[in-house]
């Protein structure tokens, strides 16, 4: 660094720049009002990232609400949709309570299955694997034996 | 207390987000930004906008100052690398004439800093340094105009002291050969 001092010294007699240039250089000096347009605008800057904190609370939680309901909403799907077993998607019918009064012969001449349970019976919208006159056989038999 | 240890008190409330603390580092080195901006963009009014810009990035930069070298030194560094790439970004060097600068003067937006004839010769000199490419132009202001050592250059430009003098040799003869090709009518010495 020695060397590099011993030759600024040196070096400042190859300065090109004259005396009177240099000092008409180093004569410019900054605005007057460039001190206080500068405190200004970062007063100002302070005051807008003051201003618009509590907006970016409300966005933040309102965002932060919509994820919780869309993950609420998820989890709802998850539970109560379409059954899935290992990649097969099982397509099942709507089931629909049936009022034992309803005629069983309607179902039979519309086409439409009956399926029963242990203690009801429910109207199917759909094929559920067996023909309409053996599930009507089965109502039959099920209600002389319950007679 | 030093002229260092002021203006690093200045920073750490600067850092605190006390306003009237950049007035204080401004009164420290306004006048050195606002000059260094005008020799590097050549633009009164662009020097002008760049100055603000550049309190703003110290204000908000006061946190990150490491303490590795002196805040002048910090502050000179934010300044040339803000005005290059202004430069970089634009892709144009600054005004090239002469006549370009005083019709520029004339039209009213200088300030008053010096006398006509201090005016007069600082615009030729900046028609001058408006030929240089942007690195010449950067480490020959910094050390014929700001004075600054070799060292200091070093730490603002990022380069070693011996890279400085070899550039600053270059941008020299750079300068004079300039200054030769203009010197009867700019009236610049040439030795």
């Amino acid at each position: 660094m020695k060397n590099y001092i011993e030759n600024e010294s040196d070096d400042h007699e190859d300065n090109i720049l004259s005396s009177d240039q240099r000092s008409s250089l180093l004569a410019i000096q900054a605005p007057a009002n460039l001190r206080g347009k500068i405190q200004q605008r970062i007063a100002g800057l302070q005051s807008t990232v003051g201003s618009r904190r509590p907006g970016f609370v409300r966005l933040t939680a309102a965002g932060l609400l919509g994820f919780l309901s869309f993950l609420g909403a998820q989890a709802l799907v998850g539970q109560f949709g379409e059954p899935r077993i290992a990649g097969l998607e099982v397509s099942n019918p709507p089931v629909v309570e049936v009022d034992e009064r309803a005629s069983v012969r309607n179902h039979h001449l519309q086409g439409v299955a009956l399926m029963s349970t242990s203690d009801r019976y429910l109207d199917t919208l759909g094929p559920v694997g067996q023909s309409p006159e053996v599930v009507l056989a089965t109502y039959m038999h099920q209600r002389g034996e319950e007679k | 207390m030093t002229d260092n240890e002021q203006d690093l008190a200045a920073l750490k409330r600067c850092q605190a987000g006390d306003v009237g603390a950049v007035g204080m580092l401004f009164d420290a080195f306004g006048d050195r930004v606002f000059r260094l901006s005008l020799n590097l963009l050549g633009c009164h009014a662009e020097a002008e906008d760049a100055t603000q810009e550049i309190f703003l990035r110290i204000y908000e930069k006061a946190g990150t100052f490491a303490e590795r070298s002196k805040v002048s030194t910090w502050v000179h560094r934010l300044t040339v690398n803000f005005c290059l790439n202004l430069l970089k970004a634009r892709k144009r060097r600054p005004l090239t004439l002469v006549d370009g600068v005083l019709e520029q003067r004339a039209g009213g937006e200088q300030d008053a800093s010096g006398s006509l004839e201090q005016r007069e010769t600082a615009a030729i000199v900046h028609s001058l340094l408006a030929r240089l490419p942007a690195e010449a132009r950067t480490i020959f202001v910094l050390r014929e105009v700001d004075c600054c050592s070799y060292q200091d250059i070093g730490e603002i430009l990022d380069i070693a002291p011996g890279t400085v003098m070899s550039r600053l040799s270059r941008a020299r003869v750079k300068f004079r050969q300039l200054a030769s090709s203009s010197a009867e009518s700019l009236g610049v010495k040439v030795e």
